[in-house]
């Protein structure tokens, strides 16, 4: 209550001396006397109600007044808008004098590519998930993360680590490996390395233990062992097994849980400024045809021009002509489809041109639903370069887990012929397709507050003996190098039937010729 | 180091360093009285430790512990309690004592990074006789090595599904390696499932076994079939991944337990979804059982077959091994090395 003397230096306060002993005793401050409901003040005092009612209502009243004092123009300005809109930030600025200037401390990859896509890393405070099918390296990542986070800043946070596994246990032999062979490692003298004496690990292997950890035991073990970096991996594994079917009944259950979960995590990393990374699992999703990626390309063109005809059949499978029609689509400048506006807007935006048909509000209506809406958040859609190569994914644990969150990166791999590889296993006919398909991995930020949306398909990775590392973009240098190959697929083309149309079908030779038109 | 950190006062009030801590510890602190102490109590409860290993939910069933009584217990207990957590030296202390089993080629050994991995789930798939079920005859022998030799000593669990089992197999293979086929034999639990419901319930039975002999191998051979005629059609795919994950979870709570190495064999499918792709698809045979399974074991291998005996085995997906593959060659006596003459690649 002693408060009240520098809120309102002038307030008598002689009338309630026989009150402010209590409310001292109690500590209850002037904000709280004057926003709490009396009644629980009176309680907690214990005074008599209507005491404390009358004393908060002469202390609201005499803040009242002194704002109405203190917020009167200057005589030399005119009464104006400007004075109102200034004062209430002014206040907030005295209150909050500690507030932005811890910058952000962040969690790196250790990659310079990947870093600057992220933003500068996986910043502390903040939870964030890296989603991704199986085999793309979604543990990779938090491995080399919980050796990263225990350097120095600007590259860690020099605070301990842990690892909550939900699936198999934590793999030493790699964190190892990460260790041994990553030059950044090698550089520092013993002592200052990174040590998996300081990760911590632990299994749930039921929802309840997990439950048990994430509320009760995490908050403890960051106060007590300083933790700077928390990694679940991953958070999908346990929710996926005991929450069976898809009734409303228990799709609200897990709900309840998730957002119990999230909340939990949120307040460890705020509290100790804490950067949270959990994995998650993908489950594939079922294209409709409204959901296809190719369909959205389709429809923001055909409200542009109606010159596109291709349609896709009702049962969503494009004819081989169709494909073809499409991949002749995509040799068109691609800028064409990335110019345009979101469709969300653009459904306002014709609103005045066209008739408010029936057609046009089931239109909105579509673009307004999940399975139209879940491209921008999931990761897996957005692309309107969409590959029929590619499976749609979704991330388990739908929308209710992407709220919990505050960034999602999304990991992707991908198949490719490999063609420098294609000539060892020519004489072996079947084996040919198989050992020549060579594996590519992105990297692409969904949303995060603190990093732009990747453009595309993201950067491309790899994964190696010191963890992730990225791939230098296609560029100048990498199109002759294609060039070079593309000679020799004349070549090798007689060997292999399909080979010809294959090339022709690939997405990243159109990629190439879009960058030499825009280096 | 992380030990020490650990406030020793907390310890020695109850009474010498170690010993347990009376829950009385816990009166005073956050507004728990000596009613909440005497009602925990009277619930069996004794020490902090007890309570903050305990589930909420089991606290809440005592007699008069309140939800949020409950939560504050819990919260107040974790603070006076070590941790259970490990670090990852000590972790990879206890990992260096699990054993792998060996396949009886070598060069897949060496790809394997000594051979199939006690305590996770590894994962073998690949078309009809690319030697699915061959290595998972070899493997139900070589787990009953010594030791020294790359075995499990210990006993085989084999769930079959396919009615593939053939126990001459078997004799041949401990013939190799100088066994008695009687013992062998012995050693083999063999369990026929008919139906996915079936498949999980014997994991049931298989945890009570393995609580009675030691056992270094499960095998499943294979793992989707049986799911693949339960289930019908996109309408019942939710609940036949569904189920599937908790039969994998079994498993994977089994390898934990026990020590054991978990084998699965898989099937695989022409992606035939995919339209015109599929032509032009660089790897158009697929694994089934989709992402559920993808996720959940740990090691995947991809087999192919090869030219004669000899078969290829790619590396699909692992924690800690590179991609690489390898051949080796399927014979009278199990999985071996090819003949030289085979192992030109070219």
């Amino acid at each position: 209550m002693a408060d009240l003397i520098d809120v309102l230096p002038s307030y008598d306060l002689s009338p309630w001396r026989h009150l402010t002993y209590s409310l001292e005793k109690k500590g209850i401050s002037t904000a709280e006397l004057i926003s709490f409901d009396p009644v629980e003040i009176a309680r907690k005092c214990p005074l008599p109600l209507k005491e404390v009612r009358r004393m908060a209502a002469a202390v609201t009243e005499a803040l009242k007044a002194e704002l109405a004092r203190q917020s009167m123009p200057p005589p030399a300005r005119p009464q104006g808008q400007n004075d109102a809109r200034e004062r209430p930030a002014k206040k907030l600025k005295l209150e909050h004098t500690d507030y932005p200037p811890k910058a952000l401390q962040y969690v790196k990859t250790l990659d310079p590519r990947i870093d600057e896509c992220l933003g500068g890393g996986f910043p502390a405070g903040s939870v964030c998930e890296i989603v991704g099918e199986s085999a793309v390296g979604k543990t990779q990542f938090v491995l080399s993360l919980l050796l990263a986070a225990q350097l120095p800043p600007p590259l860690g946070l020099g605070r301990r680590t842990l690892y909550l596994s939900t699936e198999s246990s934590l793999n030493t032999v790699r964190l190892n490996q990460i260790l041994r062979a990553h030059s950044q490692y090698l550089n520092l003298p013993l002592e200052e390395r990174p040590s998996t004496d300081n990760i911590l690990t632990v299994n749930a292997h039921n929802l309840e233990k997990q439950e048990h950890v994430t509320t009760y035991q995490l908050p403890e073990a960051v106060r007590r062992y300083d933790l700077g970096l928390i990694v679940i991996d991953s958070v999908a594994a346990n929710f996926r097994v005991e929450f069976q079917g898809a009734s409303p009944k228990v799709l609200g259950e897990r709900a309840v849980a998730l957002v119990k979960l999230g909340r939990s995590l949120r307040k460890i990393a705020h509290e100790y400024n804490v950067a949270i990374v959990c994995t998650n699992q993908v489950a594939d999703r079922f294209d409709d045809d409204q959901t296809r990626p190719d369909k959205f390309r389709l429809m923001s063109s055909q409200s542009q021009s109606s010159s596109q005809s291709t349609q896709p059949q009702a049962d969503g499978r494009p004819t081989p002509n169709q494909q073809h029609a499409n991949s002749a689509a995509r040799m068109q400048p691609p800028t064409q489809a990335l110019k345009q506006p979101p469709p969300a807007t653009r459904g306002s935006t014709l609103q005045p041109q066209r008739q408010p048909s029936a057609a046009h509000q089931a239109r909105k209506d579509e673009i307004m639903s999940l399975d139209f809406q879940q491209r921008f958040f999931t990761g897996w859609g957005d692309n309107p370069d969409w590959s029929p190569f590619e499976h749609l994914k979704t991330p388990a644990l739908g929308l209710t887990w992407a709220n919990q969150l505050d960034a999602r990166i999304v990991l992707k791999i991908s198949s490719t012929l490999d063609r420098t590889a294609a000539g060892k296993h020519q004489s072996e006919h079947d084996s040919y397709l198989w050992s020549s398909v060579k594996r590519r991995r992105h990297l692409k930020v969904v949303f995060a507050p603190w990093a732009a949306p990747s453009m595309d398909e993201g950067i491309e990775y790899e994964l190696e003996m010191q963890g992730p590392v990225s791939v230098e973009p296609v560029g100048k240098k990498r199109s002759i190098e294609n060039e070079e190959f593309d000679a020799d697929d004349d070549y090798l083309g007689e060997d292999e039937e399909s080979g010809e149309h294959a090339e022709l079908l690939d997405p990243k030779y159109w990629q190439d010729i879009e960058d030499e038109e825009f280096p | 180091m992380i030990q020490s950190d650990v406030p020793q006062d907390e310890y020695e009030q109850g009474g010498g360093p170690g010993a347990p801590i009376p829950v009385s510890q816990l009166v005073g602190i956050s507004g728990l009285t000596d009613r909440d102490v005497k009602l925990v109590q009277e619930g069996g409860f004794h020490t902090v430790e007890s309570i903050a290993y305990t589930p909420k939910r089991m606290l809440e069933q005592i007699k008069g512990i309140s939800e949020a009584k409950a939560g504050k217990l819990l919260n107040e207990a974790m603070k006076l309690v070590p941790m259970g957590f490990t670090t990852a030296t000590e972790m990879h202390a206890r990992r260096s004592e699990l054993i792998s089993i060996t396949t009886g080629s070598k060069q897949l050994d060496t790809l394997l990074g000594g051979g199939i991995e006690t305590g996770s789930i590894t994962e073998i798939f690949g078309e009809f006789r690319t030697g699915k079920s061959q290595i998972c005859h070899t493997l139900a022998v070589t787990c009953q090595l010594p030791f020294d030799m790359g075995g499990g000593e210990g006993k085989c669990l084999y769930i079959d599904t396919e009615g593939t089992f053939r126990p001459v197999r078997l004799l041949s293979v401990a013939n190799r390696f100088g066994l008695e086929g009687e013992e062998v034999l012995d050693n083999v639990a063999y369990a026929r499932a008919y139906n996915s419901e079936h498949q999980l319930q014997l994991l049931q039975m298989a945890a009570q076994m393995m609580t009675e002999t030691r056992f270094s191998l499960l095998i499943v051979d294979s793992a989707t079939s049986l799911y693949r005629t339960d289930y019908n059609g996109r309408g019942e795919l939710s609940s036949r991944q569904s189920h599937m994950a908790k039969f994998l979870r079994t498993l994977q709570r089994l390898a934990d337990e026990f020590g054991i190495a978990v084998v699965i064999t898989n099937q695989v499918v022409a992606q035939v979804d995919g339209g015109p792709s599929a032509m032009f698809n660089p790897d158009p045979k697929k694994p089934i059982g989709g992402n559920i399974i993808a996720h959940a074991s740990t090691t995947r291998l991809s087999l192919k077959k090869g030219r004669g005996e000899t078969r290829i085995c790619k590396i699909y997906d692992s924690p800690c091994l590179p991609e690489g593959d390898t051949l080796f060659a399927i014979q009278e006596h199990g999985i071996d090395d090819p003949a030289p003459k085979d192992m030109e690649k070219d």
